[in-house]
């Protein structure tokens, strides 16, 4: 074996050629290969931005449209055009039998849903303010996408709300629910007002008929051995095998020994279940039960095939010993890492902080699926009308759901589910021939427009109270004077006296700010408010009765919101209580961060605001939000002078 | 996927074929020196079985190929996440062909022909959070009913490329040392090798999720354009000319390619791209740079008998290749990054994670029986390269087993 080298046969001319392959060859080698090891990393994009926008409202939207050309699209192919779009459609058949006018061909071939949203788009432009529809028509031409499409970005959350509160409802209507409770015991004997009426011992206080979903206790002072007995209805008739039982962290189900069920009723539409818990109960302890059962139908159509399962139901009482009355007595429930807690938000003042600044926060979550939270905007509004303010949003969506302005004006607002919106209205008008139309001003845009024309939270007040309103939202204005307010408020679409309305502050001498037990509606102590995603003062938002008989209930009786949001709300009501007057921005981040309070499914942004700095600080761009950074931004040097 | 013709059968034979004429030679072993002498062809045919199911991942781990996909209800928590566990099998056929312009100057040709290609998507599914209004946590099945409903089916195995083209590669190597008596004296010689690319490999359908190409960024296997410096040592005198030891440096390029969006026609869930990723979209693929260090071993050099390809000299067929020869090699390639440019940051970051700067470590053995010492003209072997056995960063861990057949041939 040998080196296959023949030197003397070689022409004269190779040495040369060989000599310039060695001199230059292994060093343009050595060149590339640094060159290749010194490839720059990918890194991941920012998914959230600030975008400082000037001028007429077109102006603004076109600066909006064209800095954020390709994101807008892509929250729009992934939100709509892959998820919610194809989803809603899954629902046409169900809803044209009962509304017809989506029987018409023109919702058929995959364009239910985008019709449906369009149209309702199209209705709210009726009542949109005009430098809204001039902002979202100039983010359209910005972008370079139709109008329409950016009109369903911006009007989508308040029509999907909406018609999911109707869904809801009718599921709910088609699913098992609790009839009656029954405590077994001498609760009738006890010399106690166990259910908090004013009576002691009244016959069959035991007895709770017709069960009612409660904020609060159901029953108290219940003793240990106490068995509870639950009435099931159901069309279809309950499944005996799908009860599931949770006593406080321990869960029981159909087969357990502890669970017996007898079925009743003409056409076996009642069940009777009776749980007899294996230890009997704690002494002197808060007990959290949550019922959930299905019945006996099969819905195959939308898939995938399942029985009608009712809420889960939860209900609180306390044990013999444990001396508090029910209102006292909060339904906070146990952990249950089945359910993700919804939106929530507070405002701090004097003896809440430790250095008396007021403090708003805010932690909203409804839609990330895996795509919002690579979309969110810090946007700066310079218009040239109005007052500058900044608001967190996402790209292509003109709106957020918590600001401040110039002036130090702060919102922040959560949905609060109601059936009292602007499409039962219109349902209720034309009935089957219906459509699924919302109008009134969406919730987002009221926020801009009382950042962009109030300079107090009276001002703010005043403003929203006037509004047409397309939904259910618990909202709290702060100032820089340290006032605050919480709002709740739905369409009214019954025309009640109350005007679907409701504003209380943390003031408890007035006595429009207290239960009827004379607490606070929302306030652990004087300085403090927060909201979540149930009604705590509107508490009767809807009520629909036809020959006495109610078909459509309050808020309470089913949306799926109500349970967490309860829990959410009582353990940030303790949270502010364990800090009060020493509270500061850490402080207040901790409190977003227990995580019994974060969503971490469809957290979709957070922001703690300092209205007399004008300092706010965001954290978004991950999910959920406050897992990142809380990141301060300077609104006062971003906006101006205060007035 | 081992497919180009690169080293693959620069073992130079010198023998010939059809009786045509007889030349001396020396016994040469493997190299990536070596070159075909002048006027001969050296056709090798080898059949190779591709089959890869994991990568490393950025932090040097061993990870399915595809990350797991999360899917969410709008507004109603996670469902699960779908875990697939991809298997991509390419069998293919290399066919090379080398001539030798010069005794030290060798023109080669590879035409690598996809024989079968299968990618089998292996869907596994993990529980998201409980659904209370389905009563449960979506199983796989609930998922995919839903998926359906929404028009996006279930992924299912995928076959096809049966007789498609790769890219077709063209390479010359000149052994520049011949003239230089200096690498004589210490047994060396030094090459270069430059190789390129025509594009006649296919693009995978862009509305399939799972497909594969055929090009040599879907292979992944070697650059558009290569260039290697090689060394080779000999050891004439020592250890009865058993061992030979190679050191190749190489950089090769994958040229930018542009690429059609899908549109979602198929899966309309999962592949609906096109409005914001834009009509096409191009990768440039990180370029290799790396050594490789070789070991040629003649455990048994066999019999030599006088045969008609050497006109019946022993003493000529004691030249020719050693009955068994194995080679061991170790290949280190950084990778850089790949670089996504579409009209999305987002969309591009999703793929460019994975593909970030990272590096190889290919283990490379080959056993080669040649018959030409008993009067056969033929050289069959079978090679094994893996990118498992040492961890990588950021590569696929793909393991190939070659099964081939060299033979000279001689026309004029």
């Amino acid at each position: 074996m040998g080196c296959p080298v023949d030197a003397e046969a070689a022409p004269t001319q190779r040495p040369s050629l060989s000599v310039w392959f060695l001199r230059f060859v292994p060093p343009a080698f050595s060149l590339l290969i640094f060159a290749a090891s010194c490839s720059e990393e990918a890194h991941q994009p920012p998914y959230s931005e600030i975008v400082e926008l000037s001028g007429t409202a077109y102006e603004r939207g076109f600066q909006h449209g064209r800095a954020l050309e390709t994101k807008i699209r892509e929250l729009y192919t992934q939100l709509l055009t892959s998820s919610l779009l194809p989803w809603l459609n899954r629902e046409k058949p169900g809803l044209e039998d009962v509304l017809v006018a989506y029987k018409d061909p023109a919702y058929g071939d995959g364009q239910f849903s985008y019709k449906v949203l369009l149209e309702s788009g199209q209705n709210l432009l009726k009542d949109i303010p005009q430098p809204y529809v001039e902002e979202m028509q100039g983010v359209a031409d910005g972008s370079g996408m139709p109008f329409e499409q950016i009109l369903v970005l911006n009007t989508f959350v308040d029509t999907m709300l909406s018609m999911r509160a109707i869904t809801m409802m009718i599921q709910n209507l088609q699913a098992p629910h609790i009839q009656s409770v029954e405590f077994s015991g001498d609760v009738g004997s006890d010399g106690v007002d166990n259910n908090g009426d004013g009576t002691i011992d009244e016959p069959g206080e035991g007895l709770i008929a017709p069960y009612e979903p409660l904020a609060r206790a159901t029953l108290v002072e219940v003793p240990t051995d106490a068995a509870i007995r639950f009435v099931l209805k159901d069309p279809d008739g309950p499944n005996p095998d799908s009860i599931r039982i949770q006593l406080d962290e321990e869960v029981y189900r159909s087969g357990d020994s502890s669970i017996e069920t007898a079925t009743g009723g003409r056409k076996g539409e009642l069940l009777e279940v009776l749980f007899t818990p294996p230890r009997g109960l704690p002494r002197a302890s808060v007990v959290s039960m949550t019922i959930s059962a299905g019945d006996l139908s099969l819905v195959t159509n939308p898939p995938p095939a399942h029985a009608r399962m009712m809420r889960d139901e939860r209900i609180v009482f306390t044990t013999r010993g444990f001396g508090k009355p029910p209102h006292e007595v909060p339904n906070k429930g146990a952990p249950d890492n089945r359910y993700q807690p919804p939106s929530i938000g507070f405002a701090l003042r004097n003896s809440a902080t430790a250095d008396g600044r007021m403090l708003v926060a805010h932690h909203f979550a409804l839609l990330d699926s895996n795509t919002s939270h690579k979309h969110t905007i810090l946007y700066v509004h310079r218009p040239k009308e109005g007052m500058p303010h900044v608001v967190l949003g996402w790209s292509g969506v003109i709106w957020g759901f918590s600001g401040m302005n110039r002036d130090g004006l702060v919102y922040i607002a959560d949905l609060s589910d109601t059936l009292d919106n602007q499409v039962v209205a219109r349902f209720l008008e034309d009935f089957t021939s219906a459509k699924l139309l919302s109008s009134g001003i969406p919730g987002g845009i009221l926020g801009r427009e009382m950042l962009a024309r109030s300079g107090s939270a009276g001002q703010a007040l005043e403003y929203l109270a006037r509004q047409k309103r397309t939904f259910g939202w618990n909202i709290i204005v702060a100032d820089p004077t340290g006032e605050m307010v919480a709002v709740e408020c739905d369409s009214n679409i019954q025309n009640r006296r109350d005007k679907g309305f409701f504003a209380y502050t943390p003031d408890a001498s007035d006595p429009v700010n207290l239960d009827r037990w004379g607490m606070p509606w929302a306030s652990v102590g004087p300085d403090d408010l927060r909201i979540a995603s149930h009604f705590q003062r509107n508490t009767e938002d809807f009520e629909l009765t036809v020959f006495g008989h109610r078909v459509i209930p309050p808020q309470r009786y089913w949306t799926s919101f109500y349970y967490r949001s309860l829990r959410a709300f009582f353990i940030l009501g303790e949270r502010i209580a364990a800090g009060y007057g020493r509270l500061d921005v850490p402080g207040v981040i901790d409190i977003l961060r227990v995580p019994d309070l974060v969503d971490h499914r469809d957290s979709m942004n957070a922001a703690i605001y300092d209205p007399r700095g004008r300092i706010l600080y965001y954290a978004m761009g991950q999910v959920p939000a406050t897992d990142g950074p809380f990141v301060p931004f300077d609104a006062g040097a971003a906006l101006g002078e205060p007035r | 996927m081992r497919i180009a013709p690169r080293r693959a059968a620069l073992l130079a034979v010198m023998a010939l074929c059809g009786g045509l004429c007889v030349r001396e030679m020396a016994a040469l072993a493997a190299g990536f020196t070596e070159t075909v002498p002048k006027g001969v062809f050296l056709v090798d045919e080898a059949y190779n079985i591709a089959t890869l199911k994991e990568r490393f991942d950025n932090e040097g781990n061993l990870v399915p190929l595809i990350d797991k996909l999360e899917r969410y209800e709008p507004g109603g928590s996670k469902q699960g996440d779908i875990i697939p566990k991809v298997d991509v099998r390419y069998e293919i056929l290399a066919n090379v062909i080398q001539y030798g312009i010069l005794d030290n100057l060798t023109a080669a040709v590879g035409i690598p022909v996809v024989v079968v290609n299968t990618v089998e998507p292996d869907l596994g599914w993990e529980v998201g959070d409980y659904q209370w209004t389905l009563g449960r946590p979506y199983s796989e099945q609930d998922f995919w009913q839903w998926a359906l409903s929404m028009g996006q089916p279930k992924p299912g195995d995928w076959s096809g490329n049966e007789g498609a083209l790769c890219d077709i590669v063209l390479g010359v190597r000149y052994r520049f040392t011949d003239s230089l008596s200096w690498f004589d004296r210490y047994g060396l010689a030094g090459a270069v090798t430059l190789m390129g690319a025509l594009p006649t490999g296919k693009v995978a359908d862009p509305e399939d999720i799972v497909a594969a190409g055929t090009t040599s960024w879907d292979l992944h296997f070697q650059g558009d354009v290569c260039a290697h410096l090689s060394v080779d040592k000999f050891f004439p005198s020592r250890h009865d000319s058993r061992f030979t030891l190679g050191l190749d440096l190489f950089y090769e390029a994958l040229l930018p390619h542009e690429y059609v969006t899908p549109r979602g026609t198929k899966n309309p869930l999962l592949l609906n791209y096109r409005p914001y990723v834009g009509d096409t979209y191009t990768i440039d693929p990180g370029d290799f740079a790396g050594v490789s260090f070789q070991v040629d071993i003649v455990p048994w050099k066999g019999p030599a008998r006088a045969t008609w390809i050497t006109k019946g000299s022993l003493e000529r067929a004691e030249k020719l290749p050693p009955l068994l020869t194995l080679t061991f090699r170790y290949t280190y390639t950084h990778l850089g990054q790949s670089d996504w440019q579409s009209r999305s940051a987002d969309w591009d970051w999703q793929r460019e994670k994975d593909w970030r700067p990272g590096y190889k470590n290919i283990l490379y053995g080959k056993l080669m029986l040649s018959l030409l010492r008993i009067g056969l003209p033929l050289q069959p072997y079978v090679a094994y390269r893996d990118l498992s056995l040492i961890p990588g960063k950021n590569c696929r861990a793909t393991r190939v087993v070659a099964f081939g057949l060299s033979f000279p041939a001689k026309f004029w």
